[in-house]
């Protein structure tokens, strides 16, 4: 009965697949809503491919897991990945689908998910990841993740012994999951920009576990990433088995070694978040066996999807769009850290409010406290622009931070701000929200016009 | 004036590290202590005016509750004397009977309210709150794990307009004996509540109070209270 209900389930998600498709819709999560429906052990019973690699943690799992999925297609094995769709269950039930035939035999080399670290409980355990990257753990979203300690918690329960993991040495949260299971660690050493007391507002990870005395830091890169000890009981960091040994920006490289050999890779993103994705995506590639050299070359042609970094030009002005994510302080501050360490006068655009929420309700503005956008006062940036409906929340937020008023421009709506901003800027960030991408890209190519116009205006040419 | 920062390395989840920062801008001249986690609290051997504790995780709760039992007379002490203790998110759980884990186990609190507290991991409960201390009104937003029991109406700390109280259906919210208020309202709450800031600088002895950024807190205070008194969803 169960069997026959499974491929009730396969059927009619494969056929919803095609309907929807039909219909230009987005068919990423709604066939495996379906499947789970008809039969709720359907990841459980559907086949799995020979190789099954999954990507979770707080932030870089959409970088990682598409740069993993990129690579494996390059090699030519036949790969499916989530990389469009949803994280959660229904996503992950949708994938599967796509990974068998309409027998239930799996059609593929390898299945590339990301996971949502909260929804892992209703995945992990049933699609039995040979490869787990976890890239980090940090405070998210209060009302899904509540706090480190609880999503820590659930992949320590949840994650299956037979799983390898991919951990973060550097993350100190992360790097204690699961101490039974198979593991290796990618870290990158310490970087003249490191420090050994903590700038940022918040760290979750700066008592020792064991003796609750205050860690020490051999360095400290942001938050709890680093490399810690504790002066009372002995207390450390785990040792990385894949090192980034050095960081080359003019030349867009980074070295990564491994027992003693080091290599040289093309530098795909040059943002220090951005480069702990590559090296646990390289981490996990030679973990699974691919040619390392040929990982290079795969590389090469690997860019970070512009749904979260696109670089444009409007008139004399460099426009720089980037996801900030909302309701996540460490996400957000990562993206502020990258702006406010930038070079040269610009100004940033802020437009992070959750627009899912602004439509019935009204958003939880707490995390913008955990967030440093002190990291945006510097005389180089010489405008801040905040938009939509929490724009005075923000405003606040940076007068705190010693941000002073007259660099500060508070407008409800986007479009508005747009038409009132200084236009004579070299260089413009503009920071969106995952919810606010769409409305982010219509505020960007008013920004280009405007921008244009006013340079043109100017006697400039495009 | 002393005003007690207790554990901030812990208790900092949600934004609640903001209201003692923001304090520091109202209060210039004020001491501020931050008393970490390894250290004893300095309100059991000092005079202080003011005590705060902010959010934490459930396992940080109950290592707060190791260090403080055996202080409760203490505690009883000052809170008879009219020190101030504010505290947000779930750390006045603290204060009452117990806390009872989902599978049933019960951890003793410091039992200096006759309430108990019932965590519901991993059901969480978000909700905005819109509510009143005496004419005040108040606005915030509460996101946990538990809810809190048998709190006597002489107790309680501010009555809810719309949102969740103590429990989802409570009409009251949070604790409130002589100057000590606990409430589950989290994050930034002395900064989205300016006139409850300036009601906590009085009692400290500020005659005239003068708020940081007053008229920018006040009109984002006053936008989301309008906002809140608009009809929208206020839990899910």
């Amino acid at each position: 009965m169960g069997r026959l209900r499974y491929f009730i389930a396969l059927w009619a998600a494969k056929l919803v697949f095609v309907l929807l498709r039909l219909l230009k819709r987005n068919a990423t999560m709604y066939p495996g809503y379906i499947a789970l429906k008809i039969c709720p052990d359907y990841l459980a019973r559907t086949r799995k491919s020979p190789n099954v690699l999954c990507v979770t943690g707080t932030n870089g799992k959409t970088t990682t897991t598409n740069m993993v999925a990129d690579i494996l297609s390059q090699s030519g094995m036949k790969v499916v990945s989530n990389r469009y769709g949803s994280n959660i269950n229904t996503g992950v039930a949708t994938a599967l689908t796509h990974s068998v035939s309409v027998f239930g035999k799996p059609k593929i080399d390898a299945l590339v998910l990301e996971v949502d670290e909260r929804f892992s409980r209703l995945i992990l355990p049933f699609i039995k990841p040979d490869y787990l990257v976890v890239t980090n753990l940090f405070r998210d979203s209060i009302k899904r993740n509540a706090h480190p300690e609880y999503i820590f918690s659930i992949l320590d329960t949840y994650v299956p012994e037979s799983t390898k993991l991919i951990l973060n040495a550097d993350c100190l949260q992360s790097s204690q999951l699961l101490k039974n299971n198979q593991r290796v660690y990618f870290g990158i050493d310490k970087l003249d920009t490191d420090v050994t007391e903590c700038v940022n507002l918040i760290n979750d990870f700066s008592i020792c576990p064991v003796c609750d005395e205050k860690l020490k830091f051999n360095y400290l890169r942001y938050h709890h990433i680093g490399n810690a000890y504790c002066p009372k009981c002995g207390f450390k960091s785990y040792e990385a088995n894949y090192r980034l040994t050095n960081i080359d920006y003019d030349n867009k490289t980074i070295t990564v070694e491994q027992n003693g050999a080091a290599s040289v890779y093309p530098m795909i993103n040059r943002a220090l978040y951005n480069i702990y994705n590559e090296l646990a995506a390289i981490s996990l590639m030679s973990e699974f066996g691919v040619d390392l050299e040929k990982v290079k070359e795969y590389m090469r042609k690997i860019s970070v999807t512009q749904t979260r970094y696109k670089e444009d030009k409007a008139g004399k002005t460099e426009i720089v769009r980037t996801m900030a994510k909302g309701q996540n302080s460490v996400s957000c501050s990562r993206t502020l850290d990258f702006v406010g360490h930038e070079n040269g006068a610009r100004t940033v655009f802020i437009m992070i409010d959750d627009l899912f929420e602004r439509r019935d309700s009204s958003e939880f503005i707490g995390w913008i406290y955990d967030a440093d956008f002190e990291f945006l006062n510097t005389p180089d940036v010489k405008q801040i622009v905040l938009a939509g409906p929490r724009c005075f929340d923000y405003k606040l937020r940076l007068l705190i931070a010693g941000i002073p008023e007259e660099r500060i421009l508070c407008e409800e709506d986007e479009f508005k701000a747009v038409d009132i901003m200084d236009k004579d800027i070299d260089k413009l960030y503009l920071l969106h929200d995952t919810s606010t991408y769409d409305l982010a890209c219509k505020v960007e190519e008013k920004i280009k016009t405007v921008f244009t116009e006013a340079y043109k205006s100017k006697g400039g040419e495009q | 004036m002393k005003i007690e920062v207790l554990y901030p390395e812990i208790c900092c989840l949600f934004g609640d590290k903001a209201n003692m920062r923001y304090f520091e801008m109202c209060l210039p001249d004020a001491e501020f202590i931050k008393t970490p986690v390894s250290e004893m609290p300095h309100f059991l051997t000092e005079d202080v005016d003011m005590v705060y504790f902010g959010s934490c995780s459930e396992s940080n709760q109950e290592r707060i509750l190791s260090r403080l039992k055996g202080y409760e007379s203490r505690i009883n002490e000052l809170i008879e004397k009219g020190v101030i203790f504010l505290m947000t998110g779930n750390t006045f759980e603290i204060m009452g009977k117990y806390i009872e884990k989902p599978d049933g186990e019960k951890i003793d609190g410091l039992g200096i309210f006759d309430f108990y507290a019932k965590r519901t991991i991993p059901k969480r409960y978000n909700s905005l709150f819109l509510g009143k201390f005496g004419e005040m009104e108040i606005v915030g937003y509460t996101s946990r794990f538990s809810h809190c029991y048998d709190i006597d109406e002489n107790d309680s700390f501010l009555t809810v307009t719309k949102g969740y109280g103590s429990t989802v259906e409570a009409r009251t919210e949070g604790i409130r004996r002589n100057n000590l208020f606990g409430t589950y309202l989290l994050g930034p709450f002395l900064i989205q509540n300016p006139m409850f800031t300036a009601f906590l600088m009085k009692k400290l002895g500020c005659k005239d109070p003068e708020l940081a950024f007053k008229n920018d807190i006040v009109k984002a205070y006053e936008v989301r209270l309008a906002q809140f008194k608009t009809d929208i969803v206020f839990a899910e």
